[in-house]
């Protein structure tokens, strides 16, 4: 049984309060079983029996070391250092590779990554004379974790990505599972989260197809993780529990700590502190049975921070404290700079009486907890991990307005939100929009073919599979597909109300996610072409054009970028934007044309909410495809109208009219191209009639002179 | 005639100023010198004794606010001038200053200097920078400071001495803890805009409340508050689902 466990820790964003952790489970390591102490010792008793020192000896020497490392470390230690020193005599790569592997997990099992690491590179060494892929998987894996616990995270990934590679080349599932779960955890750890589920459902695919229980229970612990990082705690409440029950029903004492703290760490997220507490004190009895120093301080750290909230401070002082002490002794970077983020806030708000009782004279609590402060911030720099050194950089500016230095506050704060933007872009958020939607599609898609269509997935997942182990770096959409197939065809079967319940929940927030994501898009035609326009205006020396120009292209963007964050908006800062945009073509095309906004006097545009910037692409279209191509001038006419519980929006032009537009283009260049900006508007709207069950519509007309375009939209009110 | 400076680290951005005061505010505005830094502004306003600086807000590794915390006496109107910085718009909006977003547009410069000429020595000014710079200690609390103009000049407010506001078509009177009521010329949603991020919420299109006054909430189709001085409220049936989520948030 796979016993290893790893812990990450992600940041928190409280009330006020800065960072708190939470550990998941995720072990790569390889087996070495319980049953090893009588092993080793008949392996000792075969090794008195062989007097002469030859190679048997030495293989028996290795394997007892190896078996020893597990079940005494000192005894280890030694057969290890015997069996190093004969495998040098003999020139023996392997053994003595073997021997430095045995010694590092002697390290690695006392929690001492960092003496570990120089021991595995020497085996690396060792190996590399000899190419043998599953040793040199093995110790890449090894290096992986060491860098991990250390907090070296490039490293880590650069390890993890090498045992990939080899294991993509071997085939072998189990090797495949450890090494995309590195891959997961070392980007995870870089806040890459995108990337991290990428390789995590890689990961439930194959854990799937095999059956392989405890990577299924790992890896709803990593989805768990995953979403308390993007901060939807029930959903991270629901996965960690369901890995917890997995890792019950395995029995499996060890990683049901890690889970446990995981929990606890989330009810902190949900400021229900007693549960927190009563789940970290769970597991800080099974760590501080194991002796897993880290696993330890995790605990500590998040009852710390529990005190704290419900006020009791000198249970909350000795728990930071302790765990603290942990950390350094391990090299914990990460994780003691959280502590030490949670310690400055203490001392900033204990009360004078409790300051006392920690010896410290309240008169210098801001220094006090300035002092800690910096020293958190230093050691998240140092860790690289991005999301602890911004929180770190926003808890000091906080404390320098405290003391009045709003200069460095400021500054602190400019520090915290340029990591915290890059953190949580929106590219990556959009980029987990389109993988969770491929995945929930699949998902359904495979649903509604049922029993047949999953024996023909089963057969295609076969086939794929065996192409994918060739290429799977490349094939990285393909996985997703069937692993969304396959993983279906488990969980239907298991909990099919459950899922209908949590799949409509799931499916609205991915709906709004996907929403902003459409809403940000700006046809990148319009930028490019305004950008064009500006450089032209320049190369004839118009500078007041250009500059006019210029101007009003800079505040069409802010205002896009401004509406883009809100699902909707009042229909007069709707209609102010699209106004901007058609002055600035307007401006482009030579006053070509005319315009004209007629609005309803019954709607009130206050009040009126719409979806932003719905009508733009279909204005761009009239402008561009109806009047830009006639001879003489035209006109573009938009009117709003209310009609009982629905608004109408209408765009229409006297411009040539789609069909000549179409034979035009295709004169041009061969086949008529679809809009871009059309096909988002259509996908918006499915989303919202999705979303509010209405029936918005798009038609088109055409008129005996140009085009009319009508969006029917349900009519809302902002009060 | 204005005796201008602009304040400005990037050279391309101080042209182009230079360039449109020229063209548009030839007859009203002198420009009298540009500096790059903080150190050097220092110098040229002692020198210069400008009527109005353009200030950037971000200058090398220093900021505008560095520069006005040198000088004890701000004798001079201040504009500043960023691209996007969302922090410190949303402080010159608390303070009622005024800024210039960049690409700076003609018109909007033109309006800012024109107001400049029609309350040309504002006594308030200092005042002003106080609430901004209290206000830039003070970024999470409802300590804040809000300057708001009343028919009897400027005023400057706690944000949590405000119990809530109720519009008045393009007027807002504001209720205040001591029972005093001021009257206003901005719109409720001037205030929704500034204010919902600090414990405000609106609840029906005439109220905005500041959640730390309700003393209760009376269920119906939309239902009702009573705040802390006993004046009920309807909530508007279209926000009770949004004001439920954030009483539970609190």
């Amino acid at each position: 049984m796979d016993l290893a466990m790893r812990y990450f820790r992600a940041p928190f964003k409280g009330w006020r309060l800065h960072a708190i952790g939470i550990a998941i489970i995720l072990g790569v390591s390889t087996g070495i079983s319980f049953g090893q102490k009588k092993q080793a010792d008949s392996l000792i008793s075969a090794l008195k029996s062989h007097s002469k020192k030859d190679s048997i000896y030495l293989g028996l020497l290795t394997k007892a070391s190896i078996a020893y490392a597990t079940v005494d470390a000192k005894k280890g230690m030694d057969y290890t250092d015997q069996a190093i020193a004969l495998a040098k005599q003999f020139s023996d790569s392997r053994s003595l590779g073997n021997a430095y592997m045995a010694k590092a997990k002697i390290f690695e099992d006392r929690s001492e990554p960092k003496n570990a690491l120089p021991e595995l590179l020497l085996a690396l060494n060792e190996y590399s004379k000899l190419n043998n892929k599953a040793d040199l998987i093995n110790c890449y894996l090894k290096l992986y974790m060491a860098y991990y616990s250390i907090a070296d995270y490039a490293a880590a990934l650069n390890y993890a990505g090498k045992a990939m590679v080899l294991s993509q080349q071997t085939g072998d599932k189990k090797l495949l599972m450890r090494s995309y779960t590195s891959m997961g955890i070392s980007y995870n750890s870089v806040a890459d989260y995108p990337n991290a589920i990428n390789y995590f459902f890689k990961v439930l695919r194959i854990a799937e197809e095999v059956h392989d229980k405890s990577y299924i229970a790992k890896t709803a612990g990593n989805l768990g993780v995953i979403y308390y990082f993007l901060k939807k705690y029930p959903e991270a409440l629901k996965y960690s529990n369901e890995c917890l029950k997995a890792l019950d029903e395995l029995g499996d004492k060890l990683w049901m700590a890690a889970a446990l703290n995981n929990i606890g760490g989330i009810y902190l997220e949900m400021k229900d502190y007693p549960k927190a507490i009563t789940y970290n004190k769970r597991a800080l009895e099974i760590n501080r049975l194991v002796k897993s120093r880290k696993g330890e301080a995790n605990d500590l750290n998040d009852m710390g921070v529990a005190y704290f909230r419900l006020n009791n401070y000198s249970e909350a002082f000795s728990c930071l404290n302790l765990a603290i002490q942990l950390y350094d002794g391990i090299g914990a970077k990460n994780n003691s700079s959280l502590a030490l983020g949670h310690l400055a806030e203490m001392y900033m708000n204990a009360p004078a009486k409790e300051l006392r009782k920690q010896k410290v004279d309240p008169a210098n609590r801001i220094s006090k907890a300035l002092a800690i402060q910096l020293q958190a911030v230093q050691l998240a720099k140092e860790t690289k991990n991005l999301s602890t050194e911004a929180d770190q950089w926003k808890a000091l500016s906080i404390i320098y307005q405290k003391q009045g230095n709003y200069k460095e506050a400021l500054s602190s704060y400019r520090n915290y939100s340029a990591l915290n933007d890059s953190v949580f872009n929106d590219k990556k958020r959009e980029a987990l929009t389109r993988l969770s939607m491929q995945y929930n599609y699949d998902k359904k898609e495979a649903g509604i073919k049922a029993e047949s269509a999953k024996k023909q997935a089963k057969a295609t997942a076969e086939l794929d599979r065996q192409k994918i182990i060739k290429n799977s770096a490349i094939i990285v959409g393909l996985i997703l597909l069937i692993s969304g197939a396959t993983t279906f065809a488990f969980y239907k079967r298991k909990k099919d109300a459950k899922e209908k319940l949590k799949d409509a929940e799931y499916k609205a927030h991915v709906a709004e996610t996907e929403m902003k994501a459409l809403r940000s898009q700006l046809n990148p035609h319009f930028i490019f072409n305004s950008l064009n326009s500006i450089g032209d205006y320049i190369a004839r020396h118009d500078k007041e054009t250009a500059d006019t120009y210029l101007v009003k292209f800079a505040k069409l963007m802010r205002m896009i970028l401004e509406n883009s964050e809100h699902q909707m908006i009042s229909l007069a800062d709707d209609l102010k934007t699209l106004e901007l945009y058609i002055q600035l073509e307007a401006l482009r095309l030579g006053q070509k044309f005319l315009y004209e906004i007629v609005i309803d006097p019954e709607i009130d545009t206050e009040q009126a909410m719409v979806p932003p910037m719905l009508l733009q692409p279909f204005v761009e279209n009239s402008i561009w495809h109806g009047i830009s191509p006639k001879n003489g001038s035209g006109h573009v006419i938009i009117r709003v109208k209310k009609e009982g519980e629905m608004i109408e929006y209408m765009v229409e032009d006297n411009g040539i009219g789609r069909e000549r537009s179409a034979a035009l283009k295709k004169g041009k260049n061969g086949s008529p191209r679809k809009s871009f900006g059309i096909k988002v508007i259509q996908s918006r709207i499915n989303i919202i009639n999705e979303a509010k069950h209405s029936d918005a519509q798009v038609e088109l007309t055409d008129l005996d002179e140009g085009t009319r375009v009508s969006i029917r939209l349900p009519y809302e009110l902002k009060f | 005639m204005i005796r201008a400076i602009i304040v400005d680290d990037e050279q391309h951005c101080t042209s182009r100023l230079v360039d449109m005061l020229g063209r548009h505010c030839k007859n009203t505005v002198q420009f009298a010198g540009a500096f790059d830094s903080v150190n050097g502004a220092l110098i040229g306003i002692k020198e210069l004794k400008p009527d109005l600086v353009f200030l950037d807000v971000q200058l090398h590794e220093q900021t505008g606010f560095d520069l006005l915390e040198q000088i004890p006496n701000i004798d001079f109107e201040v504009i500043f001038t960023t691209a996007y910085d969302n922090y410190a718009i949303k402080a010159f909006k608390f303070s009622a200053l005024d800024y210039l977003l960049k690409p700076i547009d003609p018109d909007d410069l033109l309006q800012a200097v024109n107001k400049f000429q029609k309350v040309s020595q504002q006594h308030d000014l200092s005042e002003k920078f106080n609430t901004l710079f209290h206000n830039l200690k003070n970024t999470n609390g409802t300590s804040k400071k809000i300057t708001v103009p009343t028919s009897k000049g400027l005023m400057f407010l706690t944000v949590n001495d405000i119990i809530r506001c109720e519009a008045d078509v393009n007027y807002t009177t504001i209720y205040l803890k001591d029972k005093q009521q001021l009257m206003v010329a901005k719109t409720l949603k001037d205030f929704d805009d500034l204010l919902a991020d600090h414990q405000f919420f609106r609840i029906h299109n005439s109220h905005l409340i500041n959640l730390d006054y309700i003393k209760s909430y009376h269920k119906g189709k939309g239902g009702y508050v009573t705040m802390t001085d006993n004046t009920s409220l309807e909530v508007s049936s279209r926000r009770k689902d949004l004001f439920m989520k954030k009483i539970e948030e609190m």
